[in-house]
């Protein structure tokens, strides 16, 4: 089972670079979503490792086979790699039954008809798609076609399965039962699975490492709940979550072990994790701070106060935005509770992952607790 | 009652349906019922018949035509014979022209061969050019003694005769009207191979699909709707070629339908040669039905989606030098070397004589020729050319528009009996052999009909006819490049309350800019080098230049009828390059040259 290695990958569309000297290796195993937002390079990267489009530099192995180098002139057709593709508009042959599309790669691997038989079959009988064997394509639904689809690139069992925003064509509820499949489908098959999306949220339920790019370049590599709790920089910390993360600017100053945080509306101290960090800030400089919408409390206790700009229930939890002064906050509520629009709270803030910032670079700092 | 006055101007407020109404008014009239007139031709006696029907005068009822044809004992000959060649000719055609067009369409669109450009542009040529210029090349090079006189170049120069099936007959017919409609091929399976979704293709290679299990299973499958009207498109025609089938067919008296239909209709027996047409007509519908039921509605062809730019070039790798100068050097052979030939032809004295002394240009420009003044100082040819090149513009305007029109019309109503009915109606034009239709609309509208003045003599005529017969090709045109565009590009623009004659010129023209030319080009280079349709039509006051040409040629002033021929050619090519120049659109580029 092998690992699939980036190395140095770059892709130019005359001038400007789609993809930007992308690094990446990922274990055989995994779940990697390639993961930002609309035109980041994403879905060029993965077209990439299928060798459906050309590098304009770099090298890619997969397992212990060099399938693409600029360098050597290697490129290895796409056929010749051992992969699985899902399309996003899942490119089903439409002068094709369900049948066909799906036993078409097994053709291709010249098995007899019994054994393509038997494994269309349970392909179908897995997807749910048994009594549509028959149809063509232009009669099933969205859902069902995806279905075809999926079963079309796992009847060969291809090693690595390469998806291009499955999910995103299908309706909510659909894409939220198909999310569970998926991941049921990783556990089930051991393949390795190389996902694109731009959604956020599927790619924190689906992965066990995401890949967040931004304009061509490597943003952050890590598993999920490390993205979300530890981003890098202000992007990731602002690409991740929903609702999303608050930034404040503030003045920041070391006094002891804490850092002195002042603005127009409201003063903090943060305790950093970390105590290096106190020692950068000996001289004063602009910080952004980053809490995210679950460390505000909504308390009668809490000690400052702030005004209900808008309170958005789902049942399950509330979402809160905040006006203290000029700023507004995200904050989440759990539980079912409404709140009245212009009603006066009080807020605290908790928890020991918000995240500094620099203001400059806007390269995380640390992470750290907040005092008032 | 209010509530049906309301469904009514509810029903007519919607363009595409008034469109389709006066589709279909108009062409009940200009199509169907000069179809039913070629029925009426077939069961009564005309003037020039009443002496081989006994007992009977001009009018009368009869069955005599029909049984002449079919059952009578001259019927092999007359009928049945003709009938064979007809469709052998016409499948072999048909097979000649969707192979090479196909092949080309394919190399130029999805390999990465090299004078793509040169290919592309050369193509269109064969399909420029007059059919029957093709056959007479064809003849000028491989003619043998059989006809009499001086042999062919090739002959001349390597002292070999040519074998009859070779220089004659259906051998030399097919390659001769297949090439000539390869062009056709070319643009309508080029433009879906340009346009498929190259997921579908991608989808294939990633299940390890063979280079040629991708070729038969999924490219040719996915562009087979457009093969098969290739296929009807070509059919028809083959099955309707006259020239081409009269100059290569006669010499060893393989008789065709058209061939047949025409000695009938110039001869004494005019309701045979209808019931002919007749017959041709039936069989091109029989199997534009089977082509129907062969797409069928299931498979649901929506292959094209939206604008994929990004097909990846299949690399011809080693062969790639050798094929592109095969492919380079085969369409010189079919265009370069016969215009040549023309041109030569055109500047020498003495037929035959190939020394430079025998050179001349005195066929385009001397004033002083035994026959005529050369083309260039000649007023009849500037005459017949400027009458050609307003017949043509006004018939590809008349045809492209029209072709448009109801394409968005059809395709608005897809699958509403109202628009099969016009979808329909709109391809009959291409089944009726040009000859009879020529002769319908000369009795027609010889005399005065209705509040329709009597047209014969004027040019009017001739653009109806044209129109009216190119209509087919550009409907064509019009209802795939709307199946292109998704419903909601126009219903978005509705919303945003912008009227009919807005979102066809503000949305739906130019996104298919390239298509909607192409259905103006193609009528456009049909009316400059049509013959069939006009030759029966045209008075000396209306001559077009391909007429003219038909007369020197049968007037054996060979030299004058190979200048002409360079002309039309020349100037057709101008126009295409200057319509590529002020739309940016033409046919070669249309296909991605």
């Amino acid at each position: 089972m092998p690992n699939i290695l980036l190395k140095n990958i770059t892709k130019k569309y005359k001038d400007s670079a789609a993809v930007d000297c992308l690094n990446l290796e990922i274990k055989d195993g995994s779940y990697v979503t390639l993961l930002g937002p609309s035109g980041c390079g994403k879905t060029t990267t993965l077209r990439m490792i299928a060798g459906l489009e050309t590098p304009t530099e770099g090298e890619i192995w997969i397992g212990d086979k060099l399938v693409f180098s600029s360098q050597k002139g290697i490129d290895i057709t796409p056929d010749k790699r051992n992969i699985g593709f899902l399309f996003q508009n899942y490119a089903l042959w439409p002068h094709m039954t369900v049948y066909k599309n799906i036993a078409f790669g097994l053709e291709n691997l010249k098995w007899n008809k019994q054994d393509i038989s038997v494994r269309v079959t349970e392909l179908l009988e897995t997807l749910q798609l048994a009594e549509l064997a028959e149809r063509y394509p232009s009669e099933l639904s969205g859902g069902q076609q995806q279905r075809v689809a999926i079963a079309r690139t796992l009847a060969t069992n291809p090693a690595i399965l390469l998806m291009d925003e499955p999910l995103s064509n299908l309706d909510a509820k659909l894409r939220l039962d198909m999310r569970a499949e998926l991941k049921r489908l990783h556990i089930d098959t051991k393949s390795t699975f190389v996902y694109v999306t731009h959604d956020q949220q599927e790619a924190m339920a689906l992965s066990t490492e995401i890949c967040l790019i931004k304009k061509g370049l490597l943003q952050q590599y890590c598993q999920p709940l490390q993205l979300y709790s530890s981003p890098q920089n202000k992007f990731v910390a602002d690409f991740m979550g929903s609702p999303s993360i608050n930034f404040i600017d503030f003045m920041c100053q070391s006094e002891g072990d804490v850092l002195d945080l002042k603005s127009e509306d409201f003063n903090l101290k943060f305790r950093p994790d970390d105590e290096k960090i106190t020692k950068q800030f000996e001289t004063a400089r602009k910080v952004t701070l980053g809490v995210r919408p679950e460390y505000i409390l909504i308390q009668p206790d809490g000690n400052i106060a702030a005004n209900v700009y808008s309170s958005l229930p789902s049942g399950m939890e509330t979402m809160v935005i905040l006006e203290i002064g000029k700023l507004k906050l995200n904050a989440v509520v759990f539980g079912s509770k409404d709140y009245l629009t212009g009603s006066k709270q009080k807020i605290r803030f908790s928890g020991n992952k918000n995240i500094l910032f620099d203001y400059e670079t806007q390269n995380k700092i640390g992470l750290g607790s907040i005092e008032v | 009652m209010k509530k049906a006055l309301n469904r009514l101007t509810n029903y007519y407020s919607k363009p595409y349906n008034v469109v389709l109404l006066a589709m279909i008014l108009c062409l009940t009239y200009l199509v169907v019922f000069p179809l039913l007139s070629i029925f009426q031709d077939t069961v009564i006696v005309h003037n020039a018949e009443v002496m081989r029907i006994t007992g009977s005068k001009a009018g009368d009822l009869t069955a005599y035509h029909w049984l002449k044809i079919l059952l009578g004992k001259e019927s092999m000959n007359n009928f049945y014979t003709p009938l064979m060649h007809s469709l052998i000719t016409s499948l072999g055609s048909c097979f000649v022209a969707i192979l090479v067009g196909g092949l080309y369409a394919w190399l130029v669109v999805r390999t990465d061969l090299r004078y793509k450009k040169t290919v592309a542009q050369l193509f269109m040529l064969p399909y420029i050019m007059p059919s029957w210029t093709l056959a007479l090349a064809w003849s000028n090079f491989f003619k043998n003694s059989l006809v009499g006189g001086t042999t062919g170049i090739f002959t001349s120069i390597t002292g070999i005769a040519t074998a009859n099936w070779f220089a004659y007959g259906p051998f030399p017919i097919m390659l001769v009207s297949g090439l000539h409609y390869a062009p056709f091929a070319y643009i309508l399976i080029g433009g879906v191979l340009r346009n498929m979704d190259s997921n579908l293709e991608e989808a294939a290679t990633v299940l390890k699909t063979s280079k040629w299990r991708m070729m038969l299973k999924i490219t040719i499958p996915l562009a087979l709707p457009s093969i098969l009207s290739t296929f009807i498109l070509v059919f028809s025609s083959g099955m309707n070629a006259f020239a081409t089938a009269q100059f290569l067919g006669l010499p060893v008296k393989y008789y065709t339908l058209t061939t047949q239909m025409y000695r009938y209709l110039n001869g004494t027996n005019p309701g045979a040669g209808y019931a002919l047409a007749l017959m041709m007509i039936i069989i091109s519908m029989l199997v534009l039905g089977i082509n129907q039921k062969m797409i069928g509605t299931r498979k649901s062809y929506t292959t094209v989606s939206g604008k994929c730019s990004n097909i990846s070039l299949t690399k011809l790798r080693g062969s790639r030098n050798t094929i592109s100068i095969i492919a380079v050097a085969f369409i010189f052979c079919i265009t370069i070397v016969p215009l040549t030939s023309f041109a030569i032809e055109s500047l020498i004295t003495i037929q035959g004589n190939y020394e430079l002394s025998n050179f001349s240009l005195k066929y385009w420009i001397g004033t002083d020729n035994a026959i005529t003044n050369g083309i260039l100082v000649n007023s009849t040819v500037w005459r017949a050319l400027k009458n050609t090149i307003i017949i043509a513009v006004c018939c590809a305007l008349g045809a492209g528009t029209l072709g448009c029109l109801s394409g968005y019309a059809i395709v608005k109503r897809w699958g509403s009996k109202v628009s099969n009915i016009v979808n329909g109606l709109t391809f009959i034009p291409y089944l009726i052999p040009s000859l009879a239709f020529g002769t319908i609309y000369l009795s027609m509208f010889s005399q005065q009909r209705g509040f329709i003045p009597a047209l014969y003599g004027s040019p009017i005529l001739l653009f109806i006819i044209g129109t009216v017969k190119y209509l087919p090709m550009a409907s064509r045109s019009g209802v795939n490049s709307m199946f292109q565009i998704s419903a909601t590009l126009e219903e978005s623009a509705q919303i945003l309350g912008a009227g009919w004659v807005k979102r066809m010129t503000r949305i739906l023209i130019p996104i298919q800019k390239q298509s909607i030319v192409s259905g103006y080009l193609i009528p456009f280079m049909s009316g400059m080098r049509e013959l069939e349709l006009f030759v029966l039509l045209y008075t000396p006051g209306t001559i077009v230049l391909t007429a003219l040409l038909f007369q020197y040629n049968s007037k054996g002033y060979d030299q004058y009828a190979n200048a002409i021929t360079l002309m039309i050619v020349l100037i057709v090519i101008v126009a295409d390059k200057l319509i590529s120049k002020l739309t940016g659109a033409s046919i070669e580029t249309g296909i991605g040259g």
